[in-house]
């Protein structure tokens, strides 16, 4: 189980929001980790174990907020490497 | 043979080529770890060209970073095992599997190698296809010029 810490948020958000305490906290934490997810700092995979939830949900989240995310190769010569391991593998096919 | 992350296998389905893959590939690998991952109702929709295989956790891992789950793990211990490459877009992951000399793939490679071997079969199909995998993943111009290259 990971290890949880507290943090402070204005108490209007209850009101604007319409949310309870609980769901104000795993709002919040899904926000924090769709940016995580977005920013490339962390696999779409422990994304979804962050917020407990599976990864397709997750990936409807991050889907319907029209978000973006870093990943895939940076450069050309990664992305050139990427493509030589894939005509390695198919060169007997 | 190669191994699908969940980034990888999440954008082909969504993209809806895993028909074009199996094509090119013949057959891949997930983890039961990786399958675990998804919902009931997205499993069964898993193609039986991509056979499920239980990770070895005698493998033993060191330096994780904290930005990968122990799914990523199994694929990494997958990966060591059979020395097949690993097919991801998340950044952590990849920069993780090669420092453990392990090779890697991406959506973007596997795309343009559709195309190449005509298996998507015209340039505007394919140039749709990559508008469609921009949508929620950023690709510089040098990238998609690359990548539009012959």
């Amino acid at each position: 189980m990971t290890e949880k810490i507290s943090i402070k948020l204005p108490v209007d958000l209850i009101e604007l929001t319409g949310l309870s305490f609980e769901r104000l906290e795993e709002k919040s934490l899904l926000i924090w980790v769709l940016e995580l997810y977005s920013e490339g700092k962390i696999t779409l995979s422990k994304a979804a174990n962050l917020v407990q939830m599976k990864v397709d949900d997750f990936l409807s989240e991050f889907q319907k907020r029209h978000l973006k995310r870093v990943g895939g190769p940076k450069t050309l010569q990664e992305a050139q490497k990427d493509f030589d391991t894939i005509q390695s593998l198919t060169k007997e096919h | 043979m190669i191994i699908f992350d969940n980034s990888v296998l999440s954008a082909f389905t969504r993209l809806k080529l895993l028909p074009f893959l199996e094509k090119l590939l013949k057959s891949a690998f997930i983890s039961k770890e990786i399958l675990n991952e998804y919902s009931l109702q997205w499993q069964e929709t898993i193609p039986n060209w991509i056979k499920i295989s239980q990770s070895d956790e005698t493998i033993i891992l060191k330096d994780i970073p904290l930005s990968l789950s122990p799914a990523d793990l199994s694929i990494i211990r997958l990966a060591l095992k059979y020395d097949f490459p690993i097919a991801s877009d998340d950044s952590s992951l990849r920069t993780y599997a090669e420092k453990l000399g392990i090779s890697i793939t991406g959506s973007l490679g596997l795309l343009k190698s559709l195309y190449q071997k005509k298996i998507i079969e015209t340039r505007d199909k394919y140039i749709a296809i990559l508008n469609s995998l921009m949508e929620d993943v950023y690709i510089s111009d040098e990238l998609i010029k690359w990548a539009l290259k012959d």
